[in-house]
């Protein structure tokens, strides 16, 4: 069976663009549910991100703040975080 | 007080800093082998970086495939399970160095093994780091004295040469490369000993024994040891390059042996099959080549110019039924600047250290010996190499000359001055002394039985009257006539 070459090409460039959207796709963890003023907070502090199809999870084992995930990036802005930090820092003075 | 002081002020500090936003690489681990992790995610992380995993376990990334990331554990591998969290850390693997490092025994990562304190140390050596350029180099012209009369003699090794000592086991591989680190006492060489895949028993015995012969001022003990993870096994050679060039660039000379670089290659076999990259002769991978010669080039004589200061590398390798054309080995004697080859047949017969002088060589070890040596050795090169040839024919003896039988007797002899009991290194001097007899023809009229006692002789009386003879050679490393004349009254006094 013979593919247009071409039509080959941008169904290829589809699936990435797709797969990069998903991989690219913001994950917020939340200790708490967070309002929508929260929300606002934090898309005005991120703007470069995009935050139209954002999911937003609940995990409480974080203790306070949030967890913001786009791909394999991290950023942790969670009291959890922060703690085990601080033990780490007071593992290496000891 | 001060101590808790200083606690209580970093945790305020520590505790003051605002919420930094910074952006972490992260991944989940999807696999977990032997010593070998596979994770998803960590799509910027770069190779030869490090990677935390929960309770501080190191990870070091080795394969980046399109979308999986290959890492080997540092340490316990056992506590990581699938699904956990892996951080990049932005920075590649580096050991800590410092002049606190001698005497101690340490890991890959440069922790202490002996039970001791912490290494204090302000300065991080890169574990893989591109060797000196071409520029940077000086020609290898200073010996570096093995203590072992045939070495010194027959295959001489400089200052930055890389010597393979090759062999199969128990035929005293090791003894070689340690009683070279003996006899650098008082020379102002740091000696490193890398063990990887050793017994521990045995890394055990080397730092008891460096440690009786005061070795252990000047010694470094790096051990990866048969029970350590693959991981750690492959590291520990570099990990001993690294801390030797800590020392080089401080313009000092170094001596490093691995031992063995066997147990390298299959520690990186292993990795290499888990990680499922091809495999090719003897399963081993396309690159292990290269995780020798990088590791060896590392070995060099910086000149004078550039802070001065050299790494000689003495790698061992181990044959099984002295088959030297294994692809390790052959590897390996195409990396070095020569080899010496022990054998088990001579070992039996009682020749040791077991070194075949025909298969040995030194490439670039004959520019850097002393005068002296030279002066005793080109004589008894020639006259080893004569009862070679003729030992063959000697075993139908019929009818020789008297020509051949003088050829074969002083052959004989030169082989048996060319023993040594083991950790025993002997000076220029001393070994100048006996070699300038035997190849003189003083022991030519001896039984063999007798040459050992005569060597012992020697020494005695070179060390009761001719200390001053002994010190002279030492110094300059020139023997003259009269040097000559001076060995010989003492030759003639004992026999």
């Amino acid at each position: 069976m013979k593919i247009n070459p071409k039509l080959k090409k941008d169904l290829k460039s589809f699936l990435l663009a797709n797969i990069q959207k998903e991989q690219n796709r913001v994950l917020v963890m939340s200790a708490d549910t967070l309002g929508s003023d929260e929300k606002k907070v934090l898309s005005k502090k991120f703007s470069d991100l995009n935050w139209n199809e954002a999911d937003f999870q609940v995990d409480s084992s974080i203790i306070a703040g949030v967890i913001i995930k786009v791909g394999s990036k991290t950023i942790d802005l969670s009291l959890m975080g922060s703690l085990s930090k601080l033990s780490n820092t007071l593992y290496e003075i000891d | 007080m001060k101590l808790i002081d200083e606690y209580i002020k970093t945790l305020e500090k520590e505790l003051k800093n605002k919420p930094k936003i910074s952006t972490e690489e992260t991944g989940i681990v999807s696999q977990v082998k032997d010593g070998v992790v596979i994770l998803e995610g960590l799509d910027r992380v770069a190779y030869g970086e490090l990677i935390e995993f929960k309770k501080n376990v190191l990870g070091y990334v080795i394969d980046l495939t399109e979308d999986e990331v290959g890492a080997i554990i540092l340490g316990d591998y056992t506590s990581i399970a699938a699904g956990d969290v892996a951080r990049a850390l932005g920075y590649t693997l580096s050991v800590p160095v410092s002049e606190g490092l001698l005497g101690r025994v340490v890991d890959s990562l440069g922790l202490p093994l002996d039970g001791k304190a912490a290494i204090k140390s302000k300065t991080l050596y890169p574990v893989e780091k591109i060797a000196a350029g071409v520029v940077k180099r000086q020609p290898v012209n200073v010996p570096l004295q093995t203590g072992i009369k045939s070495i010194d003699a027959l295959i001489p090794i400089g200052r930055g040469q890389r010597e393979l000592i090759i062999g199969d086991r128990g035929t005293g591989k090791t003894t070689i490369a340690i009683d070279t680190i003996l006899n650098q006492k008082g020379e102002d060489v740091v000696c490193i000993y890398c063990a990887i895949g050793q017994k521990n028993s045995k890394v055990a015995a080397i730092v008891e024994l460096l440690k009786k012969n005061g070795a252990d001022k000047y010694s470094i003990v790096v051990s990866a040891s048969a029970a350590d993870s693959v991981a750690m096994q492959y590291l520990a050679p570099y990990t001993a390059s690294a801390i030797g060039e800590f020392f080089m660039d401080k313009g000092q000379d170094v001596l490093v042996v691995y031992d063995d670089l066997t147990k390298h290659a299959w520690s990186y076999r292993q990795m290499s099959l888990i990680l499922r990259r091809p495999a090719g002769r003897e399963a081993y991978p396309g690159d292990v080549f290269y995780l020798h010669s990088r590791l060896l080039e590392r070995a060099c004589r910086i000149d004078k110019k550039y802070g001065g200061g050299s790494i000689t590398a003495l790698p061992i390798i181990e044959t099984l039924d002295g088959d030297l054309s294994a692809y390790i080995p052959t590897n390996v004697i195409s990396i070095t600047d020569g080899q010496i080859s022990l054998e088990t047949d001579l070992f039996n017969s009682g020749i040791r250290p077991a070194i075949n002088v025909g298969l040995s060589v030194s490439r670039v070890g004959g520019n850097a010996q002393t005068k002296a040596m030279k002066a005793v050795a080109g004589k008894l090169k020639l006259d080893l190499a004569q009862y070679r040839d003729l030992a063959a024919f000697s075993q139908f003896e019929s009818e020789l000359d008297e020509e051949t039988k003088k050829f074969l007797n002083r052959g004989a002899k030169v082989t048996q001055i060319l023993k040594q009991k083991k950790n025993r290194p002997l000076n220029l001097a001393e070994q100048v002394s006996i070699l300038w007899a035997a190849s003189n023809g003083y022991l030519d009229k001896l039984p063999i039985e007798e040459i050992e006692k005569f060597e012992t002789k020697l020494l005695e009386t070179l060390k009761l009257k001719g200390k001053k003879w002994l010190e002279k050679i030492n110094k300059n490393k020139i023997m003259d006539e009269r040097d000559g004349k001076d060995l010989e009254k003492m030759i003639k006094d004992i026999s």
